[in-house]
């Protein structure tokens, strides 16, 4: 990997609050005392968290490790949106005629664009697919589009992997950039920037004065070498590696057989495996209506829900919790890649740590990989 | 011979008598366990029973009741146990399907705890060593007293070695040597607090509430959870919003359908993916029903529940001062 730029270790801080100036930054921040990491604005951080820093409850740190709780989704497609208020007109001259009024909500966005930091390229890879649903295809969905238009992403690459990443297993890897805007890569003393986008040139542009003007390209490009040859070797292989469209011929043929029974007897069914996943899509759209005025939400819905496809006639073509599951693995080892040529899981493992019963997706694609050759 | 190994010895005996056995087994990743369900005699030598078995498979038994014909085995610690006699003092349990397998337990740690104690750092190796915890984190071992680190539970745990029902029990030789604690040492703390503290305190914790219902899937006392009333449409109770308010809704309506129910296993909790101290709004439910009902709830199976009953008078509840 060639390096393009670089940034001084100390410079980091200076430079991400410079940028705030202009742009809406969101970085990983740690809360020590509940022990979870979430991406959080710059400003509303610097703001209301520069006490609790103070204090040690909450902190910033470039080089963090680990991955978010959340992945970063909900900056895009958040957990709860507000589509448009709408409102019954009466007319008392024709009482028989009722107009209906729409009023969509009003658009924020007076930054040039967001810069997500401290994404891992699994996190990118994730918006890359996310792109794939609400921007392209069928019909762009604005309400994502006016969120995600402009926004740079920058990517830091893994040099630590934990017994849950799998990345390399379906497609990625841990200095993988290809979804990424910026790609950066923590040296000695420094980040390296491996990768700029035509997207981000006025990033670098703005941010020229922050980056070191000589550094010694060939050494740090050796230290890159030795860590991308490194990281991805740890990664536990569950199976062989698999082209996207033979995942899919696998998973068809395990469409009928019991495997299924046996992956999910463990499973309780709940929703945190899909909340905290980078690609799950599914959202429910809701009226709430008090009289004549009202409100309607999308809100993320989960497809280990019960009433996720329970019919208006009471039949439920999914009533058990192994169809749910065989659902859930199919639409992203399957049903996906031969919608959008993608296996729709990133690796990040973020549902495996999460999952209260230790239900793990790499074991349920093994399960089904062997369970098929047999 | 340790736990472990009569635990085994014990479920090859009665393997051949059930259609299913509920146990733990070990797992890929640091610190958790697996729960596994096995029938035949060969999958029995996976079993594990350890420090590390936080998770209440009691949780499993009352859909796996629903779904056999037969007995369904299920290995428990102590305090599980009593999770299990709630069902059947419910009535919601067939006594002769279930086949109790109790092992003593010397107390479990609680990952979460390590993990909040690290302040969210990942974890990648643990080890018990002299008492103490090695705990792994990247490029870094940490070394923890291990006494702090058992689930809240087991500081005030009586029964380690003497569950209240069983049909099979393995003595445990092993002493859990824990330093008894306050229960309601935490709760203190929060109530002395003023209301708007406590409002605010609660609202910054369920600000992270996403609603992912592992709080009420988990828990082996919620048996609605297809029929639970946050997933009807009609009517329409509770908004579908993911918020401070509605998440601080929901588990308002959690607490109120397990009071006089909960066992304190401290499932939810543990469940919860963004950490939120559950545990305590179940402490303090359980709190108000022992003092005004005198009843705690997995103790015995012939008592009536307080809310599957009805009295004229109830005792500690005077009335004039209801209004």
């Amino acid at each position: 990997m060639k390096v393009l730029e670089f940034i001084d270790k100390k410079n980091i801080d200076t430079w991400l609050d410079n940028v705030s100036g202009k742009y809406e930054v969101f970085l990983p921040v740690r809360d020590m005392e509940n022990a979870v990491i979430e991406f959080l604005n710059y400003k509303d951080f610097k703001r209301t968290g520069s006490q609790q820093e103070a204090s040690g409850k909450k902190r910033f740190e470039a080089e963090y490790k680990e991955k978010t709780t959340m992945s970063p989704k909900h900056l895009f497609f958040p957990a709860t949106e507000k589509l448009f208020d709408f409102e019954y007109i009466k007319d008392i001259k024709n009482p028989q005629k009722t107009g209906l009024e729409l009023t969509t909500a009003e658009k924020e966005d007076c930054y040039p664009g967001k810069v997500l930091f401290g994404l891992k390229p699994c996190d990118a890879d994730g918006i890359a697919r996310l792109d794939k649903v609400f921007n392209e295809g069928y019909k762009e969905d604005n309400y994502y589009h006016n969120k995600r238009k402009g926004s740079i992403l920058v990517s830091i690459g893994c040099k630590e992997i934990f017994p849950d990443c799998f990345c390399t297993l379906v497609g990625g890897n841990p200095f993988n950039f290809e979804n990424a805007d910026i790609g950066m890569i923590e040296v000695s003393h420094g980040y390296a920037i491996v990768k700029i986008s035509e997207n981000a040139e006025d990033l670098i542009n703005f941010s020229r004065q922050y980056l070191s003007k000589d550094f010694k390209a060939a050494a740090i490009e050796e230290e890159i070498e030795n860590l991308v040859n490194s990281s991805s070797k740890k990664i536990i292989q569950y199976w062989d590696k698999t082209s996207p469209d033979d995942m899919a011929a696998v998973m068809d043929k395990s469409i009928n057989t019991g495997v299924w029974d046996v992956i999910t007897s463990k499973c309780i069914s709940c929703g945190a495996c899909t909340y905290v996943c980078p690609t799950c899509f599914c959202f429910n759209l809701r009226d709430e209506q008090k009289n004549l005025k009202g409100q309607r939400y999308r809100c993320w819905d989960y497809c280990m829900n019960n009433s996720y496809t329970l019919e208006a006639s009471g039949h439920n073509p999914r009533a058990d919790k192994s169809q749910r599951y065989k659902n859930k693995v199919n639409c992203k080892y399957n049903y996906n890649i031969k919608r959008n040529k993608k296996i729709y899981c990133v690796g990040c493992g973020r549902c495996i740590e999460i999952c209260p019963v230790s239900m793990d997706i790499r074991e349920a694609v093994k399960m089904v990989i062997t369970d098929n050759k047999e | 011979m340790t736990v472990e190994d009569k635990l085994k010895e014990k479920i090859n005996e009665i393997i051949d008598d059930l259609d299913l056995l509920v146990g733990y087994s070990a797992s890929e990743l640091p610190l958790k366990v697996n729960p596994v369900f096995i029938k035949n005699r060969e999958d029995v030598k996976n079993l594990v029973f350890n420090k590390l078995c936080i998770n209440n498979l009691a949780t499993y038994i009352y859909n796996l009741s629903k779904k056999i014909k037969g007995t369904a085995g299920i290995v428990l610690k102590p305090c599980d146990a009593s999770s299990v006699i709630q069902l059947l003092s419910e009535g919601l349990l067939d006594r002769e399907k279930t086949r109790m397998i109790v092992a003593g337990c010397s107390g479990v740690f609680d990952y979460k705890k390590i993990q909040k104690h690290l302040g969210g750092q990942k974890i990648i190796s643990l080890e018990l060593e002299n008492g103490n915890l090695e705990v792994g984190t990247i490029n870094k071992k940490n070394t923890l007293k291990a006494a702090d680190f058992y689930a809240d539970k087991c500081y005030w745990c009586q029964i380690y070695n003497k569950p209240p029902l069983y049909d099979d029990f393995i003595e445990n030789d092993q002493e859990p040597g824990i330093q008894p604690a306050d229960k309601y040492a935490d709760l203190e703390i929060i109530e002395s607090k003023s209301i708007e503290e406590i409002m605010n305190y609660w609202d910054g914790q369920f600000s992270r509430c996403i609603r992912c219902y592992a709080c009420r899937n988990v828990c082996p006392l919620e048996i609605c959870q297809d029929r639970c009333i946050t997933n009807l449409d009609e009517p329409y109770w509770q908004s579908q919003r993911i918020n401070t308010q509605e998440g601080k809704f929901f588990q308002m309506i959690r607490v109120m359908h397990l009071a006089g129910r909960c066992t304190e296993c401290g499932e939810c909790e543990r469940a919860c993916p963004k950490n939120i101290p559950l545990a305590k709004l179940m402490k303090k439910s359980a709190q108000i029903v022992e003092r005004l009902f005198d009843y705690k709830a997995g103790q015995e199976i012939d008592k009536k529940p307080p809310f599957l009953t009805f009295k004229d008078v109830e005792q500690n509840i005077k009335e004039e001062n209801l209004s």
